[in-house]
This record gives C-alpha cells, sequence and structure tokens, in this order.
C-alpha cells in the first residue's frame, strides 16, 4: 500500500474501521463492496468517518469506486453512484462535509449565479434568465435546484417570459429521453392544469409501494411531503441527496437545518452547522435571505381566489428562501397528512396555522385578495389558506354552517374540502338539516365526494333534485346560476357532475328521456356563455341539432353494435378532457419519441412519460368505450345479442326442426334420434355458456370474455401506436381538442374491430364443433334411409351456418359510426324548426339533385347553421306560399374530395321585390364584422362568416331569378 | 295484497304475472316499465311485495323521443329508494342474469341480498334467477310468496 495512503489509514482510530476500509478498497464483487461500506457507515466514529471518507475521496487507490460527483454534468453521471440506505445521521452528514471542504470556493460561484437567477425571473429579465441558466448549465452542470427553478418559470403566468427566457439548457437533460422521476414529480405538482392534490398523492403511493429506486423515493417523499417519513429518515436523505451536485446537497442541508431546529434537536444542527463550510453559509444567507413574497406571488399568479395554493405548490423550487421555506413546513406541520391522504390524521395541528374560528362566518372573506406569510387574515386570504382555517375549526370542537346560503359561500371559497376531510369529520361538521334545501345538497355533494358509493350517490341525486324542485322551479339550469360566483366553485362541481348518466337517473326532475335529453344542452350553452367555453357550445349545438333530427327521423336506429358519438366523446370532454389539455404542451416530445412499446404494466412510468400519460389516456377512452353501461359497445351487445337474442336465434329457432327430425326418425333410425337429442342438449349448453362467458369484456369474473378493453393487447399493438401518433400530432397541429375527440372515437371502433374478429373467430369455432358428420350416421342396410338421414344432416347444417353467419354479421361495425344526416333531412328538420317560428310559412316545396347524400361528422353542424339562415329568411322575407326550391349537386374532386353545391331558391314577396333585393345586396355587401356574435339582421352576414371561419364552406353567392332569390353554397370536404 | 310489478319484459311480465295470479287470485297488481315509474310508483303508493326486475331502462320508450337509457342494475334504484324513505314493503327479485352489479362489483345472485344489505337497509325476500326454459324460478317464487304470507 502506498505511503501516504497508509499513514492516511493510520489516523483512522478503530482498527475495525480500518479493516473495513481496506476491504472495501479491494477489488471485490459489487455485492462485497456493498456490504462493507454499510458495515463502515454502521460501525465508525464520525471522526473515523472523516478520516475515511477523505480517505476514499482522495487516494488513488480508491479511484475504481464511483463517486458523486461535486458537479455532475449529466444524468449519467449521477446514475451510478450507489446509494447505501443510510446509516446514521453524523456519518451521512461526515460524507457530505468531506464532499464540500475541497469545493467550497466553486459552491460558492454556483451560489451566487442561483442568486443572480433568482433576482433575473423575479424582475422578469427574460434575456438575463436565459443567459444566467446558460452559464450555470456550462460552469456547474446539472443541479435539481437549478432545474425546478425552470419548472417553476414554465409554469409562472408569464407568458412572455417563459418564451423569452430559454431554460431548455437546465431542463432537458431531466426530460429526455425519458422524464426523471424527481423532477417529474416537481413538474407534475407545480403544473396548473394537473389536480395537485392527486399528483402528490399519486407519488406518495409510489414511494409507499417501493415502485421507485430508494434514492429517488427519498428526494420525491422530501419534496412532496417533507415532514413524513415514508420509510425514509434524513440519515437517508442526506445520503438521497448527497448523490446529486453539492448545490442539491447543500440546499437539502439548509433545509434539513431548518426541521432539526423546530424539532430542537441541537446536537444534529451542530453537526449540519459543522458540515458546511463557512464561506457557503455566508454565501448563501447573502444570497436568498431577501426573497420578496409579493414579488413571488406575481411570477406565480395572483389573479385567481387559489392563488396561495399555486404559491404553496411552486415553494419546493423556492425553498433555499427560509420565509418561504418556514411558510411551506409551517403549512406541511399543519395538514401534510391531510394532503398525503393519510386518515384518520396523526396530528390536529391545523390551528398551529391558522386561528380556529367559532363560526362559519367568520371564515368567510370580505375583501381584496392579499398574498401573507404570516398570520391568516381570513378577510383578504385565497381558498388554500381559508381552507386550513376551516380545518383547524373543525378540529377544534363545532363549528356550524347557519344554514345553506352560507355554506355554498364558504364552499365556493375553499378548496378539496372533500379531499382534506375524512367522513366522520365531513358528517360532524354537517349534520343533517331536513329544513334547508340546498343546505342538504352541498351536504350530500361533499359526502358523496368522500365516500362515492350508490348509496351516497342516490342521497346526492335525491338532495339535488328536492332543492332544484323545491326552490328552482325544477330547473338545474337556475340553481347553477344561483350557486355561480366569481370564482364559480360550487357551479363548476355541479357542472361537472351533470353527466348524461347522473341527469338520467333524476328521475323525480325528468320523466321522460326527452327531458334529459333537452336538460344537457342547456346546460352547456349556460357553461358555454358563462365561461365563454368554446366546446360546450358547439356539443350544445351538437346536441340540439341531434334533437330535431332524432324528431325528424322519427324513430331510433336499428343497428347491433353503435356508440353514441355524442355520447362518448361528451364522455372524453368531462373524463379525460382536463387530463389530455394537462399534456397538450408535450404534444411535440411525444411525437418526436421514438418508443413503440404500448404496455401499461408499469405504472411509474405511465405517470412519468408523456407518451405513456398520452397511452393511459388513450386505454381509459378505449375502456369506456367498451364498457360504458350507457352506451358502450358492450352494453349493446348485452342488451341486443347476448340476452335473449342469441339463444333464441341459435337454439329457439332451431329446436322445431331438430325436435321435428327426432320425432321422424325415433323408429327408423332410433341412434340418429337419440344423437340429436343429446347434440340439441348440447348445442343449448355451448350457447349458453357463449353467452354467459365468452360475450363479456375479460375480467376477473369472466376470464374468458372475448373483448379485451384495453389497448395494451398484443393483437392492438399496432392500432394504438397509430392511434397515438395521430392524436398528439392532433394535440399538437390544433388548436380545439374537439378534432382529438373525433380521432379517438374512430380509433376505439378500429381497436374494436379487433376485439370483434376474435369473437367471430370464437363462434366460427363453435359452428366448426357442432357440424355433423353424414358418414357417421350411415345405416348402410337402407340406402332410403340413409338418404333421408345425409339430407336431413346437410339442411341441418346449413341451417346452423346460416344462422352462425347472421350472428356473426351482427358481430361487426357500423358503416358510418360518426353522427351524419343526408342533406333532405337536415332540409326537413330546418323547414320544421322555422314553420314553427313563422306559422303562415307554407312554401311549396321542391327539393331535387342529390338530396339523399350524407354530411358525416361535424360539417353537417356548419350545413344546417347555413341552410337555417336561408330558409329562415325565406319564412320572414319570401313569399310565404311560394316556392322553396333546394337543388344538390355533389361530384368528386381531385380524387380525395367532394363538392356539394347546395342552391336555395325562394320567392321574393310580389310588389317588394325591389325593397327585399336592396336589403339583400346590403347583406352581401356590408363588413362582416360582428356578424357571428350579433343578432337581429337577416343572418347573412353571419352566414358569410362562416364562409370565412369554416375551412370546409368554400363559397357562398347569391343571383336573381324572375322574382326568386337563389343563394349557393359550395362545400367541399375530404371523402370520409 | 298490493302488490308492485317493476319488469320491462313483456314475455316475461306475462308469465310472472300468470305465476302470481296463481298464488294470489285478488292481488292488487301495479305494472311498471322502467326505473323511472318504479320510482314514482314507489312515491305514490306502499306494496306489502315488489316484484323486481334488475335490468330495466330508465324512462318509458316513446316513438320519435329520445331513447332511454338501457340500466343494467336500474333495479337497484327501487332498493335506494326504499332504504332513503326507511320503508319495509318486501321485494322480490326476479332477474334473467347471473349476477347484479353492486358499487361496481358483479355479484352472483346468491350473494347479492348480504352484499347490498350492508349499505342498505331493506327487506329482500329472495333474488331469484329467471330462466323460461324451465320451473326451478316458479317453485321459488311460490315459497317467497308463501312465507311472505
Amino acid at each position: 500500500m502506498h505511503n501516504t495512503a497508509a499513514s492516511m489509514l493510520r489516523d483512522i482510530t478503530s482498527e475495525r474501521a480500518r479493516n473495513l476500509v481496506r476491504g472495501f478498497l479491494s477489488p471485490n464483487s459489487e455485492t462485497v463492496a456493498r456490504r462493507t461500506m454499510e458495515n463502515l457507515r454502521r460501525e465508525c466514529s464520525f471522526g473515523d468517518a472523516l478520516v475515511a471518507f477523505r480517505f476514499l475521496r482522495d487516494s488513488p487507490l480508491a479511484n475504481h469506486i464511483p463517486k458523486a460527483d461535486p458537479f455532475p454534468n449529466e444524468l449519467s453521471e449521477v446514475e451510478p453512484v450507489p446509494f447505501y440506505g443510510g446509516s446514521r445521521f453524523e456519518i451521512e452528514v461526515a460524507a457530505q462535509a468531506v464532499r464540500m471542504e475541497l469545493e467550497a470556493e466553486r459552491l460558492v460561484d454556483a451560489i451566487k449565479l442561483v442568486g443572480f437567477l433568482n433576482k433575473a425571473i423575479l424582475t422578469r429579465d427574460g434575456a438575463n434568465v436565459a443567459t444566467v441558466f446558460a452559464e450555470y448549465r456550462a460552469r456547474f452542470g446539472l443541479s435539481l435546484m437549478v432545474a425546478a427553478k425552470a419548472i417553476s418559470l414554465r409554469h409562472s403566468r408569464f407568458t412572455g417570459l417563459r418564451s423569452s427566457a430559454d431554460y431548455s439548457e437546465v431542463l432537458t437533460p431531466f426530460l429526455s429521453p425519458r422524464r426523471q422521476v424527481v423532477t417529474a414529480a416537481l413538474e407534475d405538482s407545480i403544473d396548473p392544469d394537473r389536480d395537485y392534490v392527486r399528483v402528490r398523492r399519486s407519488f406518495l403511493a409510489f414511494v409507499r409501494e417501493g415502485r421507485l429506486k430508494a434514492q429517488d423515493a427519498a428526494i420525491v417523499a422530501d419534496f412532496l411531503s417533507p415532514l413524513e417519513q415514508y420509510g425514509f429518515e434524513a440519515d437517508q436523505r442526506v445520503q438521497a441527496f448527497g448523490r446529486w451536485g453539492l448545490l442539491d446537497t447543500v440546499a437539502y442541508l439548509f433545509r434539513l437545518r431548518a426541521l432539526l431546529v423546530r424539532q430542537g434537536r441541537t446536537r444534529d444542527v451542530a453537526a449540519v452547522d459543522a458540515a458546511i463550510p463557512a464561506e457557503v453559509t455566508a454565501a448563501w444567507r447573502s444570497a436568498f435571505e431577501s426573497i420578496d413574497l409579493n414579488v413571488l406571488q406575481e411570477f406565480v399568479g395572483k389573479k385567481s381566489q387559489f392563488f396561495d395554493r399555486v404559491l404553496f405548490s411552486h415553494l419546493p423550487a423556492w425553498s433555499e428562501c427560509p420565509a418561504l421555506h418556514d411558510h411551506r413546513m409551517r403549512v406541511e406541520w399543519a395538514i401534510g397528512p391531510r394532503l398525503d391522504g393519510n386518515f384518520p390524521v396523526s396530528r390536529r395541528v391545523a390551528s398551529t396555522f391558522a386561528l380556529p374560528k367559532p363560526a362559519v362566518i367568520d371564515l368567510l372573506g370580505t375583501g381584496p385578495l392579499k398574498a401573507s406569510l404570516g398570520d391568516v387574515d381570513l378577510r383578504s386570504c385565497g381558498a388554500f389558506h381559508r381552507t386550513i382555517a376551516l380545518i383547524a375549526s373543525l378540529e377544534a370542537g363545532a363549528i356550524e354552517a347557519d344554514d345553506g346560503e352560507q355554506l355554498n359561500l364558504l364552499l365556493d371559497q375553499t378548496l378539496d374540502v372533500a379531499n382534506m376531510l375524512s367522513l366522520d369529520e365531513l358528517k360532524a361538521f354537517l349534520p343533517s338539516r331536513r329544513d334547508d334545501e340546498l343546505y342538504e345538497y352541498l351536504r350530500a355533494a361533499l359526502i358523496n365526494d368522500v365516500e362515492s358509493s350508490k348509496v351516497s350517490n342516490h342521497a346526492l341525486r335525491r338532495a339535488l333534485q328536492r332543492v332544484v324542485r323545491e326552490r328552482f322551479d325544477g330547473d338545474i339550469v337556475k340553481l347553477l346560476g344561483h350557486v355561480d360566483s366569481e370564482n364559480g366553485h360550487v357551479s363548476n362541481h355541479l357542472y361537472y357532475l351533470c353527466t348524461e348518466s347522473f341527469l338520467t337517473e333524476l328521475y323525480e326532475l325528468y320523466e321522460q328521456a326527452d327531458e334529459v335529453t333537452e336538460a344537457q344542452p342547456r346546460i352547456l350553452e349556460w357553461r358555454g356563455e358563462r365561461r365563454n367555453d368554446a366546446d360546450a357550445l358547439l356539443r350544445a349545438k351538437s346536441h340540439r341539432l341531434n334533437l330535431r333530427l332524432r324528431k325528424v327521423r322519427g324513430a331510433i336506429e336499428v343497428t347491433r353494435i353503435y356508440v353514441d358519438p355524442l355520447r362518448f366523446i361528451q364522455w372524453i370532454e368531462d373524463d379525460v378532457g382536463g387530463d389530455l389539455r394537462a399534456i397538450v404542451s408535450l404534444a411535440d416530445e411525444i411525437v418526436a419519441d421514438p418508443d413503440t412499446s404500448v404496455s401499461l404494466r408499469d405504472p411509474v412510468r405511465t405517470a412519468l412519460q408523456p407518451r405513456y400519460r398520452l397511452l393511459k389516456l388513450l386505454d381509459n377512452c378505449y375502456s369506456e368505450f367498451c364498457t360504458n353501461k350507457i352506451y358502450g359497445v358492450t352494453s349493446f351487445i348485452g342488451r341486443r345479442i347476448r340476452h335473449g337474442t342469441l339463444y333464441g336465434h341459435l337454439v329457439l329457432e332451431l329446436r322445431p326442426e331438430i325436435d321435428c327430425a327426432i320425432k321422424e326418425c325415433r323408429a327408423s333410425a332410433p341412434r340418429f334420434a337419440e344423437f340429436l337429442a343429446n347434440w340439441l342438449f348440447r348445442f343449448d349448453a355451448a350457447v349458453q355458456a357463449m353467452a354467459a362467458d365468452r360475450i363479456h369484456v375479460r375480467s376477473k369474473e369472466k376470464p374468458k370474455g372475448l373483448i379485451v378493453a384495453t389497448l395494451d393487447d398484443p393483437d392492438k399493438a399496432a392500432v394504438a401506436k397509430l392511434m397515438l401518433g395521430e392524436v398528439a400530432l392532433s394535440m399538437r397541429d390544433r388548436s380545439l381538442l374537439a378534432h382529438s375527440y373525433s380521432i379517438i372515437h374512430e380509433y376505439c371502433w378500429i381497436l374494436f374491430e379487433v376485439d370483434l374478429k376474435r369473437t367471430r373467430e370464437a363462434f366460427e369455432v363453435l359452428r366448426r364443433e357442432f357440424v355433423i358428420g353424414v358418414d357417421q350416421h350411415r345405416c348402410t342396410d337402407i340406402p332410403e334411409l340413409d338418404q333421408r338421414i345425409t339430407e336431413r344432416i346437410r339442411a341441418l347444417n346449413s341451417n346452423v351456418q346460416h344462422r352462425f353467419d347472421i350472428v356473426r354479421s351482427w358481430l361487426t361495425r357500423p358503416t358510418s359510426v360518426s353522427p351524419s344526416a343526408s342533406v333532405a333531412l337536415l332540409f326537413e328538420a330546418v323547414l320544421d324548426e322555422v314553420r314553427q317560428r313563422y306559422v303562415s310559412f307554407k312554401p311549396k316545396l321542391n327539393v331535387s339533385g342529390a338530396e339523399d347524400i350524407d354530411l358525416i361528422g361535424h360539417r353537417f353542424h356548419f350545413f344546417y347553421d347555413a341552410l337555417y339562415i336561408l330558409v329562415d329568411n325565406a319564412g320572414k322575407h319570401g313569399e310565404v306560399q311560394g316556392q322553396l326550391r333546394v337543388e344538390v349537386t355533389s361530384r368528386s374532386a381531385e380524387g380525395k374530395y367532394v363538392d356539394l353545391t347546395v342552391s336555395i331558391v325562394s320567392d321574393l314577396v310580389t310588389g317588394k321585390e325591389d325593397g327585399a333585393k336592396s336589403r339583400i345586396e346590403d347583406a352581401m355587401n356590408a363588413e362582416i364584422g360582428d356578424a357571428m356574435v350579433s343578432h337581429g339582421n337577416t343572418g347573412i352576414r353571419k352566414l358569410r362568416g362562416l364562409v370565412a371561419d369554416v375551412d370546409e364552406i368554400k363559397g357562398f353567392k347569391h343571383a336573381y331569378d324572375g322574382n326568386a332569390v337563389v343563394f349557393t353554397i359550395h362545400m367541399r370536404y375530404l371523402k370520409s | 295484497m298490493k302488490v308492485l310489478l317493476i319488469e320491462d319484459d313483456h314475455f316475461k311480465q306475462e308469465l310472472v304475472e300468470q305465476a302470481l295470479r296463481e298464488l294470489r287470485p285478488g292481488v292488487d297488481l301495479t305494472v311498471g316499465r322502467s326505473v323511472q315509474q318504479a320510482v314514482r310508483l314507489l312515491a305514490a303508493d306502499q306494496y306489502d311485495m315488489i316484484v323486481l326486475d334488475i335490468s330495466l331502462p330508465s324512462h318509458e320508450s316513446r316513438p320519435g323521443g329520445s331513447q332511454p337509457i338501457s340500466q343494467p342494475s336500474g333495479g337497484v334504484e327501487v332498493l335506494l329508494e326504499l332504504s332513503y324513505e326507511g320503508r319495509s314493503d318486501r321485494v322480490l327479485i326476479v332477474t334473467q342474469y347471473p349476477d347484479i352489479e353492486y358499487n361496481g362489483r358483479l355479484y352472483p345472485l346468491n350473494r347479492f341480498s348480504q352484499a347490498v344489505s350492508a349499505s342498505v337497509s331493506v327487506s329482500i325476500v329472495d333474488v331469484i334467477y329467471f330462466n323460461a326454459q324451465d320451473n326451478a324460478w316458479r317453485d321459488r317464487f311460490r315459497k317467497a310468496f308463501n312465507e311472505a304470507g
């Protein structure tokens, strides 16, 4: 052994420790080396540890041992650093002290640079931010702390700053080729499009369930829930952060120090103080002592009443500022276990953050919102701090709401109440009050959010119907308006509650299915107008048109397998839309991702990687497409095929023929008659088994089910990949998600074809199993009898085959899966509606040309609008008993398009032609301007607006033919 | 005896009604064909026995009207209504399905009553599998009525 090394080793006082260091240096197997290092960490004294770690840091003999780089450049330099799972606190602190002592100067420079970065970010100096990020990367490599700044910036409210301040250099290494778990947890918890509590609980569940590497889990737990253990004591956390660069190590040590001070662990505080070089401590304090809360609040956003929760979610990225960190720790201490979802809560100390109040009225805000780190001022605080005050009040004892109106105000000014309380706490807070309908509804809604069962859902529906009936004339939209406010918290909850299936079950409110269908567009219209939500307005329009068309059609479509596109797309919007919107910004990354797997078996990967997040959402869509009890394909299979029809068609209708054959052969060919009776018995059982076990979605209860309601199915891999690619492209290239929804719907049918094929094949196997062999039943001594039996068998086989062919035809995709309507049907629906407005309008109708051409998908809504404007004008200004002629021509264009031209000819009122023509000319030549939003004119300007705004409408012109006006609309769209 | 029969399948309704009239010739029978009707009829009166199908349409069908929604566990709504109102009307479930969904789980018929009674207070007399091809359901149907008195 080298002399210097030998002399260094001699400074280790314990012989056992010396031997362990020697053992660690020997080129042993990884397992032995690991065990030796664990023993060393466990057994040696603080003093020996300092010497041993210095030796391992400096000795050439230890060069082969992977060590944490003080300033790593790439993730690949961090990943191989071993994690021993901790030992004793002072040993882990000693290890970090040894790492820092030779790098203090460089670390001070890094700290100063981050100080500049903070200033540049908070003064919104985009160019400087970009420069400092680049400089940090060039000089100091990778850092979780700096990446967290970039994430906070990425989700700040300053879009201008976000685009001018390039942060890709410090963030990209954590995102590409895969999202690193620690920064992913940070980013998802800060991302305002994601539910903070849900993200926090999901990642902590990964930690709890051991799904992450221990070194990552320790850091994720510390970032998300710093006061809870989750199996990682301080020594393990020091070691986990010690695998990263020194900036991240020291950042953790300062946070840890604050915690140790709070816990009164003075010896441990002293150990941390001793470990951090004095100049580093000085630089840290100088750089980070004075971040202005108001500036940070302005940076993350302060307009919404949830501003304090938004700030809270950003705080892990700003924890170097003592005041901000202290604020965060006070919140964590007060409600951390509740945020984590750990009920019953281990400590009831919310009052350490906000003083309890005796009455709900004392909790309500009165003044303008104002950020504060000190005592909670309920007059001006945000919803998050007010919720903590509510929890403190509940923990302190009885607090009651005076009535439903007051409870409504409280819920409007708080957030996640159902998530933050246990069911018992909620019930104690809100005892039943039968005499207050609004209170009962809000109470039932909260209980249902916590409990989510048939009973709680039923109780909620009863309470909702009662308040709507007794206080809002049976009109749910009036209730929506009543509980709505500037914050819209309670009304949003009600809006999202009112899905079609929920409305359907409001049996006291809606006696007919029509009333449910009518309620939906009214709710969507309310939403669209109130929140300026274009998607909601478009869906309302679709519903209304669907209703009109249904009235005109007068009958229900008879398709065996069918998924109502409106209902399914509504579900996508309600249940997946938010999550899809949250990954729109990652669409580029998904499109560029070279990965091709469609396996969803790794939940961590599914939570982290954008591609798998999208895949999981698409998987949810397909599962819903298959299994939704109302419109899912299997509900149709259940109702129209499995339940009765299949058995009736294959067995009951076949039975008379078999019975007849048995009767006929009983005397002449008794063995054949017996065979037939047995055959029918077996066939009956096999068909029943098919219905009972196989034409189902595969599940624990139905393991032989033929429909596999997931994308994670080898037979669907190719389609799933295409689907993912197309949806990601549409999310990247289109502003409205409605287009992506249509793609998802269409691909669900293509995916389902795989399951249908499997099911059809199973029926073919079943049929083959029951083909009766002719040769087996020959009675060679009686040729006539043989002939009769042969004919009978052939007829029977042929009949069975025919029946199976029909069953297989049931299991096919409908020819059109999109909403569609012919021009003639649309015209009829328009006319029906216009006649209701102008009762004397009885034109002489003439529809000619390609009137039966179907308009498929969203384009027929545009055409309906155009048609409506023209027919409405004819009803309003035209000759009420004159001609109304529609001429339709359609031709193929450029191979892939359809050119559709529709002319509507209507007579002008005799004697008033000049006035009418003048009005038409004015409308055709006027500026389009606000035509799409203004009402009260002829509507022709609006139609011209449609031509300008809607890609598929290519032209709109007019001409005169005698005393008639001819309007012509030209559409061009892709062939379906 | 006042009986409410909730059944949307005419064929099954006829057979159940026939079996019922054989057992109780003077029965005062009311029939509902959808969940909505069941809820309305429950609100209007009390019954000695409710013979309940489980898979029901949400509302009655009307030509040219919106299509009612099939509720595979629609009959459960009747149990929830009875429990919510604290009523003791006896319920006899007669279904053509081998299992019933409750709170997201499928329960075989022989375990449904126990499963539902954990959260709902309702008097279920029996849960019978209806198969028109054999008479086993009739025997249990008769037994249930006889035991109910």
